[in-house]
């Protein structure tokens, strides 16, 4: 058996066998998550290419899986993103217990995992962009559901990432059968700005930005969530392995600074059009610019990379809140436009209180989980001149304008407001919600729980370890 | 060690309220419970001074590398003082809301109880990060609690603007931490770099409603008497610590002009509403914007003993006020003496506040003196308006109830002699600071007994002034603007989002791409 098989296979398989269990929706999701669960449990928990043994057997899982002349290889370093990953699908899984989602989710949502997994293993690289087409096709049967047109956020966003597939598989073109030893600066530079193009597309890097609100204002706001976070989390891996290779690169260009500048750009930009949004979930979406430009500034810092892992907990937890209360709103009413929600939160004070923490979350606001991840953040970037943390607050303050604006219209309206589109919202929707919200506090609170394992285990990725 | 057991018992009294009120235990034995643990509470923040200065570290952020900082507590001669005045307001709270006995609420007890442990939080914060922590789940409760008691739209929009202003004024606090740091300093309360000590002022402007003035709270009445009271002075509390220690470095002498400037307006504004106000429970708002400015202009000055002089009175003075609902004999005296303790006569406690008028020029001594003047015949006016007890009060809350009253006097004037406050070191007879006060107790008394022309006079004064010092005006430009911006951002955006948005696109990835490349130096 090979570890290629496990993570990748496998979960193909069960994602084939529960198309057939969509009917039977309950089922499939529960099997969808303990498949999560257990391939989660696995990547931790086994060895790879080491001999193991449970009683009287005794078994070794192979590192690679050969097919029709490529390759998947997945060493030990690799099994705490597989881990994640998989963790990361449970967990939005588990919130697919409440809301309703399209049937495609659950099947597409495990396949989608797998084949970002095997663009990450894929030898040689050239492969990867094919596969990440795959899983953009994967993720627009997911948001579209059976039957109905595909949205224009949608077209959008399958328009932008196909455009960004030339641009990597040209690097990946350039740079087969080229070791780190033997490529030379301008072969590596001129790799390294196809490969930017491409992940500019891919990762929706200003100015290609504009696909993020208009998929967030459309479709469905938990799986599109699910789907960019997803994409975004395997997405980053790519240009930072990339960068780990070569280290020629940092010599060659000031590519950190690129980044920083990048990412303050993508930081400003989501958040001062944050403060100007008029509907929930296009507020989302600017939100997801930000945070993907948080993340370009902490792999713009030497060694941030060991920040990836710090970002991704709180991010995951205030998006999945944030979705989730989108998605219980927009089942509510007409639409997430401003004055369609007024007055929403007094009606479902609990899903109000999770959009709006999810949100200040997301902003930094002390005593919510992304403060004291920020807080390094920010801090670690004075070195670069005040500038530049200046210009991350002022993203900061733009999605809190954004956020107030959105608690306001939630709070205002008129006195007696019109009859709910759909029934009450149950017990254990509000149980999630504030489950979440608590976790968000206790990580905003107590971060020495959670942050020194989190960046112990981003220094064991083999992919991200400068 | 013994302020973080006061506060904890701040913390559980009010838990153990709830519980108990859930199994129908009786009201009274709950008030004393309260009343008990309140006290408990105080007496352990007095007897605290003695270990003073202490730093308690709450918890330690790890990994200790990457934190500059780790929430922790100070106690200091300056936290104190802020300390034992608020802890004060509990007891007091207590003891007079016997008085509203209509209003038995086991859950504003418990609410008072925690807000001011949660105050006191804020007012110990021994470093910028966990004033943060302090003041961001001080103002996340404050929301909760008055989003769930206010009735309308109007006030509940309110709340969010309260809570916006607050917001910013924490992000002036990150960012001056952030910016001691790029100088290569790590912020801490006991040395404050004179560069950030202005966003600090800022912060703390911002969120006391002075800088620009406005009102950072909503309307009164939805609110109690008793509990109201806790919640408005205790954010106020925390923002008049932080303003004493910004007062021992004050601020870059190029912001002192315009910080003044606002400062007079401030004052004056403050001044004037207060007085005009219907009552004292409306007229609140402005009684803190008066009191906070001098204690803020104080600082401008670099005069940390003068800034928490005017912040104690504010506290002190403004309490016994606001708690009293009826007036006697015995009540108006003791009102008098809260009267006399702001008045900044020789000896009162709040007499080092007028070192700040030996510091400003002529012009602006004026101004200030005018100013006070207001805010001694506000607080006058509002204590005559009182009606006598109404019928129903028994014998013994006539006698329990002013006993709150006389416990903020005691500590007013107790805090004030043990910390120097009411020492006139610095104040000789024949400098301004001295008469200030004088001066403007006797331009009360002339327009208090001219009252027929100067409530004429001073109305349409108040009037003219409202219209230019209430920044309507400034408020209606900010949001011509938010709409200018936000058209200019939507049509970016239904450029970007359009048919044509994926060339436009291109062509702006091409412009940006060229432009990284011209400014890298690159060809």
């Amino acid at each position: 058996m090979s570890a290629p098989f496990i993570w990748i296979l496998l979960p193909g398989l069960v994602a084939f066998a529960l198309i057939f269990l969509s009917r039977y929706r309950a089922i499939s999701l529960v099997a969808a998550i303990a498949t999560a669960l257990i391939l989660a449990v696995l990547a931790w928990g086994l060895k790879v290419g080491e001999v193991m043994s449970f009683g009287p057997w005794a078994f070794k899982i192979q590192e690679q899986l050969a097919v029709a002349g490529r390759s998947f290889v997945i060493t030990n370093p690799d099994r705490p993103q597989i881990a994640l990953l998989y963790s990361a699908l449970a967990f939005w899984y588990i919130g697919a217990l409440v809301i309703s989602t399209p049937p495609s989710f659950i099947p597409l949502g495990l396949a989608n995992v797998a084949v970002l997994i095997a663009a990450l293993a894929v030898q040689p690289i050239l492969y990867a962009a094919l596969l990440i087409e795959v899983a953009i096709l994967l993720s627009v049967l997911m948001l579209t559901p059976m039957g109905e047109p595909v949205n224009r956020g949608v077209l959008r966003f399958l328009t932008y990432q196909t455009l960004g597939v030339p641009f990597i598989l040209l690097a990946g073109w350039m740079l087969s059968g080229i070791e780190p030893e033997t490529v030379s600066t301008q072969d590596i530079v001129r790799a390294a700005i196809f490969l930017g193009f491409g992940f500019a597309f891919h990762l929706g890097i200003f100015p290609l930005h504009s696909w993020m609100p208009m998929l967030t204002e459309t479709a469905h706001p938990y799986v599109t969530t699910f789907v960019i976070s997803t994409l975004f989390s395997v997405g980053i891996l790519f240009p930072v392995g990339f960068m780990q290779r070569y280290p020629l690169l940092y010599e060659s260009i000031n590519l950190l600074e690129i980044l920083r500048i990048l990412g303050i750009m993508m930081v400003v930009v989501g958040g001062v059009w944050a403060a100007f949004q008029r509907h929930l979930g296009r507020m989302l979406g600017f939100a997801l610019i930000l945070e993907t430009g948080r993340t370009f500034l902490a792999i713009g810092l030497p060694g941030g990379a060991h920040m990836l892992l710090a970002l991704f907990l709180p991010r995951i937890l205030a998006l999945g809140v944030w979705a989730l209360s989108l998605s219980f709103l927009k089942a509510h009413s007409e639409d997430l436009r401003f004055h369609v929600v007024q007055g929403f939160g007094r009606r479902y004070p609990v899903v109000g209180t999770g959009l709006i923490l999810a949100h200040f979350c997301l902003v930094g606001i002390p005593i919510l989980g992304g403060f004291p991840v920020y807080l390094i953040l920010w801090e670690q970037l004075t070195a670069y001149g005040s500038w530049i943390s200046l210009g991350a607050i002022l993203g900061s303050a733009g999605l809190m304008v954004g956020g107030l604006r959105s608690l306001a219209v939630l709070l205002m309206g008129p006195e007696e407001l019109p009859a709910p589109k759909a029934g009450r919202i149950d017990f254990f929707s509000y149980a999630l919600i504030l489950l979440g919200s608590g976790a968000i506090f206790l990580f905003g609170l107590f971060p020495q729980w959670f942050l020194p394992s989190l960046m112990a285990i981003s220094a064991t990725f083999g992919r991200l370890t400068p | 060690m013994l302020i973080f057991l006061s506060i904890l018992l701040l913390f559980s009294v009010p838990i153990i309220i709830l519980v108990l009120d859930r199994f129908r235990v009786r009201a009274g034995y709950l008030w004393f419970f309260a009343l008990g643990g309140a006290l408990t509470a105080w007496i352990l923040i007095l007897v605290a001074r003695l270990q003073s200065p202490t730093i308690i570290t709450l918890m330690q952020w790890r990994p200790a590398t990457l934190f500059s900082a780790t929430p922790a507590l100070l106690l200091d001669e300056i936290s104190w003082v802020y300390a034992a005045a608020l802890a004060a307001f509990p007891l007091a709270v207590l003891l007079t809301d016997i008085l509203r006995f209509t209003d038995v609420d086991p859950q504003a007890w418990a609410a008072s109880l925690a807000m001011t442990g949660l105050g006191l939080l804020a007012v110990f914060a021994g470093n910028p990060l966990t004033l943060m922590l302090a003041w961001a789940v001080a103002d996340l409760s404050e929301t909760f609690l008055l989003l769930q008691r206010v009735p309308t739209s109007g006030h509940r929009e309110r709340v969010v603007v309260a809570l916006s202003v607050r917001l910013v004024g924490l992000l002036l606090v990150l960012a001056a931490t952030l910016q001691a740091l790029s100088l290569g300093t790590a912020l801490v309360f006991d040395a404050i770099p004179a560069e950030v000590s202005g966003l600090l002022l800022l912060a703390v402007g911002l969120r006391l409603g002075v800088l620009p003035p406005h009102q950072p709270f909503f309307q009164e009445p939805p609110l109690r008497r008793g509990l109201g009271t806790i919640v408005r002075l205790t954010p106020v509390t925390s923002c008049l610590v932080v303003l004493a220690r910004v007062a021992h470095v004050g601020v870059p002498a190029s912001w002192q002009p315009y910080l003044l400037a606002v400062g007079v307006a401030a004052a004056l504004y403050g001044g004037f509403a207060w007085f005009q106000a219907p009552n004292e429970l409306d007229g609140r708002p402005y009684w803190i914007l008066g009191m906070a400015t001098m204690a803020l202009v104080s600082a401008v000055y670099r005069l940390p003993d003068a800034s928490m002089a005017w912040g104690v009175a504010l506290l002190a003075s403004g309490g016994i006020l606001f708690l009293i609902s009826y007036r006697s004999r015995f009540v108006s005296a003791l009102a008098f003496l809260g009267i006399i303790s702001f008045s900044l006569f020789p000896f009162t406690p709040a007499w080092r506040g007028g070192i700040l008028y030996s510091h400003s020029g002529f012009f602006l001594v004026l101004l200030f003196v005018l100013a006070h003047a207001l805010l001694l015949l506000g607080y006058a006016r509002h204590l005559l308006q009182k009606p006598p007890p109404g019928e129903g009060v028994e014998r013994w809350m006539l006698i329990v109830c002013p006993l709150g009253l006389i416990l903020l006097v005691i500590a007013h004037w107790g805090i004030a002699l043990s910390h120097g406050l009411a020492r006139g070191s610095g104040l000789s007879m024949n400098s301004v600071g001295w008469w200030g006060g004088i001066v403007a107790f006797c331009l009360a008394v002339v327009f208090l007994f001219l009252r027929k022309l100067q409530f004429a006079m001073l109305s349409s004064i108040a009037t003219g002034l409202r219209g230019l010092l209430s920044l309507e005006w400034m408020y209606r430009l900010f949001w011509w603007l938010y709409h200018t911006a936000s058209r200019f951002f939507s049509s970016i955006s239904l450029i970007l989002e359009g048919e044509g948005g994926v060339l436009w696109s291109l062509i702006m990835l091409i412009l940006l791409v060229s432009l990284m490349i011209q400014l890298s130096g690159g060809g």
